[in-house]
């Protein structure tokens, strides 16, 4: 027979250990939480004709991200990488040229994206050219009209 | 950055800096102040501003936000051609100075160029041009109220509304007491701030990260930066030529200036003004080229100049941004409000509404403009209503129109007032439905070619001929 006392302070202790155990459920949810964030990327624009352009995320980043860029949807060969800048929620990049472009996050063990299509396409030569031209025609007629009526003026000042 | 924060400077700092920064302002500006007997004394610093003081104000009050902020946000957009092209706009100041000389001599009792509107072309082409002036005005004071807000929050985190109404409150406060005079002296010791602590950023910049590196950065990733026939570039060449021309032309910043300046000061003052002001955007658009190096990819790319400071140069870095930036801006914050003012004293509340108004009288609603002008700005900053970029693209259609009315005004005898209203009213209507048909690459130019045909028919139908000597108006004698 065991002794009445000991037998009440071994129950007394494991009923505290129960206390101190959580359900299997509440301990996993932060666990997962933790392994896997979806973040949600979003473009300024589908076509850029500037080939600069806005990514931004859903949230706030929790752990340094990296962006990879691709010429193909499925990521076969990453081009370039860029590293998220702090705890800001948008990027901008910048000095792209006319293709396609796909973007995700780097995905890790905790981070997952989706991903995002851009397509640059810059202006036409000949309309970039065209409004050159007409801005140095005219600039150049005021340039030649404000100094020939200049030294005009001056001439006839002195005289 | 700062880990801990996030920010380079700590709030406190930051605060601490616009505290000693407005007490030394608004002392220097009560200091000088006590010259001022007239209202000329006070708008036009008694039309004796000698050759140093006035190439530096020139100089100062063309580096605004938009040099230490937009420079580099164009660079790190446009590439190469942003950063040459945003230089270009130093052409204002150089071509501005036959001009000024020219006013100096058709104008010596004038106070704006309000004043030479009327008196040229009379008052259908007066409304048209104190529109064009007051949209402008507006645009750019309210445009630096929020990029003082906008960078002391970048910087230390400190809200928004506290570092706007800071700015404000300086400015209007030094420029209240001193007028014109307190705002040419802070723009010499504010140019002097600029020169060194852009070269210093630029020096450390370099010193840090190799040319080299960055070169070989930019044309693995960012080729387009790099390319001499960048479509976009291109476009917004000549567009941010004419918008600079129009800003320094019509703008009575600029005027003001010209007839304060001593005697054959003008022409020599704008043009070293404008050869001083020639490489800042250079150095300050380098900085942006820098970023993808550094892995820096800021969130908006107007923040890419101070990111990279602050990153390269840690807390002094920092420091020395925020003192050049907030000597950018309020250097031209206070010359606008100077000349804003002026334009609502001498325009509006003299000639139109009450003619005879004693000196002293001016004097004092001229510093009641000025308060009056602050809180109006300040109200329109508090809801952060639109970027810097935007409100000053869209302010491009209004003055690109008035760049040969201008020009033609002070030379040719020939064009007249109908014309050179509907020159500035149809070329602003062009430049806005440019502006929002096409985009903002084609504002200001449109608007500047539908105003130089209308001048130039104008010119090709009249056979008037102006006499110069309405120009040279006499003040009435009043005590």
């Amino acid at each position: 027979m065991p002794k009445l006392d000991g037998l009440s302070i071994h129950i007394a202790l494991l009923f505290l250990i129960t206390l101190l155990a959580r359900p299997a459920a509440a301990q996993s949810t932060p666990d997962t939480a933790q392994a896997t964030t979806e973040y949600q990327l979003s473009l300024s624009t589908e076509r850029s004709r500037e080939g600069y352009f806005v990514v931004s995320l859903d949230q706030a980043p929790q752990a340094q991200l990296t962006l990879q860029q691709s010429s193909g949807k499925n990521f076969a060969t990453i081009d370039a990488e860029f590293v998220w800048f702090g705890d800001f929620t948008e990027m901008t990049l910048t000095g792209f040229s006319d293709g396609d472009y796909f973007f995700r996050l780097k995905p890790t063990a905790e981070v997952t994206s989706n991903v995002v299509q851009l397509q640059v396409q810059h202006y036409p030569s000949w309309q970039a050219y065209g409004l050159f031209f007409t801005g140095l025609v005219l600039f150049s007629i005021l340039v030649v009209t404000l100094i020939g009526l200049h030294l005009r003026t001056r001439r006839q000042e002195v005289a | 950055m700062s880990e801990a924060s996030g920010f380079a400077l700590s709030s406190s700092l930051g605060l601490t800096l616009v505290v000693l920064f407005g007490i030394a302002w608004i002392a220097f500006g009560w200091y000088l102040g006590r010259a001022n007997k007239t209202h000329e004394d006070f708008a036009l610093a008694g039309r004796n501003v000698g050759f140093a003081l006035a190439a530096a104000t020139a100089m100062a009050t063309w580096v605004t936000s938009n040099t230490t902020l937009v420079a580099p946000q164009l660079t790190y957009q446009f590439g190469i051609w942003g950063m040459v092209g945003y230089s270009f706009a130093a052409l204002g100041l150089i071509l501005f100075a036959p001009l000024a000389a020219r006013i100096k001599r058709l104008m010596p009792n004038g106070y704006t160029s309000g004043d030479f509107i009327r008196l040229r072309y009379g008052r259908a082409a007066w409304w048209v041009f104190i529109i064009i002036s007051v949209v402008y005005a507006f645009g750019w004071l309210i445009s630096l109220g929020m990029a003082g807000g906008i960078l002391l929050e970048a910087l230390s985190g400190l809200d928004y509304h506290i570092g706007m109404s800071a700015i404000l409150l300086i400015c209007v406060g030094y420029t209240l007491f001193g007028g014109l005079r307190a705002v040419i002296a802070t723009d010499f010791i504010q140019a002097l701030i600029i020169i060194v602590g852009v070269v210093l950023i630029a020096w450390f910049l370099i010193d840090t990260v190799s040319l080299e590196s960055i070169h070989h950065e930019v044309q693995n990733n960012h080729p387009q930066l790099l390319d001499l026939l960048f479509p976009a570039a291109i476009m917004f060449l000549f567009n941010n030529i004419f918008f600079g021309l129009g800003e320094i032309f019509h703008s009575n910043v600029w005027w003001s200036r010209a007839l304060a300046f001593k005697g054959k000061v003008a022409f020599k003052a704008y043009l070293l003004g404008g050869f001083l002001w020639l490489p800042i955007p250079i150095v300050t658009g380098f900085i942006a080229l820098a970023a993808p190096q550094l892995g820096i990819f800021p969130p908006s790319a107007d923040m890419v100049g101070p990111m990279v400071a602050a990153e390269v140069l840690g807390k002094v870095g920092a420091v020395v941004v925020f003192i050049v930036v907030f000597s950018a801006l309020a250097s031209s914050l206070d010359s606008l409000l100077a000349a804003t003012s002026d334009l609502v004293t001498r325009d509006i509340y003299h000639k139109f509404l009450k003619p005879q108004a004693s000196d002293k009288h001016l004097l004092r609603f001229n510093r009641y403009s000025i308060l009056g002008l602050g809180i109006v700005t300040w109200l329109f900053c508090l809801p952060q209503i639109a970027t810097l970029g935007a409100l000053l693209n869209f302010a491009g259609a209004f003055v690109a129109s008035t760049i040969f009315p201008v020009v033609l005004g002070l030379y040719q005898r020939k064009l007249t007032g109908i014309y050179a209203a509907a020159a500035m009213a149809l070329g602003t209507l062009s430049g806005l439905i440019g502006y929002f048909a096409i985009g903002f690459y084609v504002a200001a130019l449109l608007s500047c070619i539908v105003s130089a045909a209308i001048c130039g028919l104008g010119l090709l139908t009249s056979r008037a001929r102006f006499d110069w000597q309405q120009l040279n108006e006499k003040e009435e004698p009043t005590s």
